[in-house]
């Protein structure tokens, strides 16, 4: 029983060490495993040890990094809604992001302004979610569901809109960046900053977590300041979706299923559960963009489509196996 | 000593008003009943009496402090509250959910040790659970998860007990082995109980102090002697009883529905 979680977090770790070194060997420049150990001891190796320092590596990390966070917002989010269904974005952050890195597309404003006006986007609707919901005192968890996902719908409106007015040539590159693209991804140091805080916060409170999935009159009779607690994985989730689709554009489903793929394995404790779901995602949506930009080179793809055509036959069997966890019969 | 102490205690939740100026004192060895129709607030007085919500009037005394001058963390070391229902969102096993009971002794990065994972199977052992640690929650019955809840406040430890209709669910014998337990708890290690109940029977044979909630803010309270009559019970729940000579003394029947505009029994 003690054991077990560390074998878990050991062989993620593993798993991510594997994604990221099949990813820096993958690509048009064909890059065996003895060059890369050359590249990565510091040799200079050419033309192969450019395209692996300053292409792959930057958006290998980036896939990583956002990968992670999505996956611990996504963790954060269910147990703040009490809902196995919530993902990082049910709240509409995601929306308020897209809204403004269309909106920069539109002008014609790319790089900085682009994760400028994502992360400015999600940083709104985050505050909007939050000061609608609170109403008169009362912080309820469908008040708080029901606001973020009128939010969300609104949101999507104007998104909607945005792609309706945008000129044609304009719009290939929307679409990316709403199905979630790693194409434009630079090393992502505040990202990694956002996530390291991220995990090292829900590892302090993952006890916390856990009893509060037991319900809040469980929590505050057991001692938990439930209000402080819930306001503070509101704004840690929607901080960490914020820094996620800055880096990445709405990537789907990693939020929502990793966690669950975790809980399907029968880690149910947040103290290991979050911290193996960024080891995870962060390996799922790496290996899925070494596949979005190899499978049909040298045409690349929205990460998000490989995440979920990876993640739903992997889910599926999970859930199948492990039938006995959401309540099926023994 | 008076473990918890209400100072003209008023509780009132929407134009329900439970309580008006009540004194209370919950001592070691005491066992206190709450007896009330549906709707006349026995549990938001029970969540009151645990510092969950602010009285409309009055102070609530804990170990001869201010309750609501405490920290929460140090008021969960003193006394837990069983709730009237489980809301579990997420699976976790039985032992987990019975360690939950532990947290208020734990700092924020400390891990349960084998002392903790001891005292819980010490209680699950105590509900009649000791071949579940392993179960998840979602695969046991309504009775199950009640004693699993009683567990976790077994687990917890505090000196004073709440709890809402912990018999809620459970089969006659778990009934009887529950309350059981808790005298023991209150007879042979100084604890206090508070619970609220609908069995009269059960409740006067396990309880030795009791509060009636009358409606309106009208309370009565007392031993079995002085408020279990036939008079304040009757007009406690608006409904005829019969009491029978039992092994234990008086067993109440209630009697046909009479009272104009009330359901007839079938």
């Amino acid at each position: 029983m003690s054991e077990r979680p560390f074998i878990l977090l050991l062989s993620l770790i593993l798993l991510a060490i594997g994604s990221l070194l099949v990813s820096l060997a993958t690509g048009s420049v064909e890059t065996n495993f003895r060059e890369l150990a050359g590249i990565l001891l510091g040799d200079d190796q050419g033309l192969a040890g450019r395209v692996v320092r300053e292409l792959r590596w930057p958006r290998a990390a980036a896939a990583f990094v956002s990968g992670g966070l999505l996956s611990l917002a996504g963790g954060l989010m269910q147990v703040l809604l009490r809902n196995p269904l919530a993902d990082p974005y049910v709240l509409g952050v995601s929306g308020g992001a897209a809204t403004g890195a269309l909106l920069s597309l539109l002008l014609g404003l790319g790089g900085l302004w682009l994760h400028g006006a994502a992360f400015g986007g999600a940083l709104l609707s985050m505050l909007i979610v939050f000061g609608l919901a609170h109403g008169r005192g009362s912080w309820t968890v469908s008040r708080l569901l029901l606001t973020g996902i009128v939010i969300a719908a609104g949101w999507g409106a104007v998104i909607s809109f945005l792609l309706a007015v945008s000129p044609a040539q304009d719009l290939r590159g929307m679409l990316f960046w709403l199905m979630g693209d790693l194409g434009y991804a630079t090393l992502p140091r505040a990202g990694s900053i956002v996530l390291l805080g991220g995990v090292l916060l829900a590892v302090g409170m993952g006890r916390s977590l856990n009893i509060l999935a037991h319900g809040e009159l469980t929590a505050a009779s057991l001692g938990i300041r439930v209000l402080p607690l819930r306001r503070l994985i509101y704004v840690a989730a929607s901080l960490l979706t914020a820094a996620a689709v800055t880096i990445a554009g709405n990537v789907g489903f990693v939020g929502l299923v990793v966690p669950h793929m975790l809980r399907l394995q029968g880690v149910r404790d947040h103290r290991i559960l979050l911290p193996a779901a960024v080891l995870l995602g962060g390996s799922l949506l790496l290996i899925a963009d070494t596949l979005s930009r190899t499978v049909l080179a040298p045409r690349q793809l929205p990460v998000g489509i490989l995440t979920a055509l990876i993640g739903v036959p992997v889910f599926l069997y999970l859930l199948n196996r492990g039938r006995t966890q959401y309540g099926g019969s023994e | 000593m008076a473990r918890l102490q209400a100072q003209a205690l008023t509780v009132r939740i929407g134009e329900v008003q439970v309580c008006r100026e009540l004194d209370l004192q919950v001592r070691e060895g005491e066992s206190w009943c709450i007896l009330g129709r549906n709707g006349t607030g026995k549990t938001t007085l029970l969540h009151t009496l645990a510092g969950l919500r602010t009285p409309a009037g009055g102070n609530i005394i804990l170990n001869d402090r201010s309750l609501a001058a405490q920290p929460r963390r140090a008021v969960a070391r003193q006394l837990g509250l069983l709730a009237q229902d489980h809301r579990d969102s997420f699976p976790a096993s039985v032992m987990e959910t019975a360690l939950i009971g532990r947290h208020p002794f734990l700092g924020p990065l400390q891990w349960e040790s084998h002392q903790d994972r001891r005292s819980a199977r010490r209680a699950l052992r105590a509900v009649d659970l000791q071949d579940f640690e392993q179960r998840n929650i979602a695969t046991l019955s309504g009775g199950e998860r009640r004693r699993l809840g009683i567990a976790t406040l077994l687990t917890q430890d505090p000196g004073l007990l709440l709890l809402d209709e912990p018999t809620n669910h459970l089969d006659v014998h778990h009934q009887v082995h529950i309350l059981e337990l808790l005298q023991r708890k209150v007879k042979e290690a100084g604890k206090s109980v508070v619970m609220v109940m609908h069995d009269i029977n059960l409740a006067a044979r396990y309880c030795n102090r009791f509060l009636l909630l009358l409606g309106e803010g009208r309370t009565a309270r007392g031993s079995a002697a002085d408020v279990l009559t036939r008079e304040l019970l009757e007009a406690l729940y608006a409904h005829p009883l019969e009491a029978i000579a039992g092994p234990h003394g008086p067993v109440w029947l209630p009697g046909k529905a009479t009272r104009p505009g009330g359901r007839s029994t079938p």
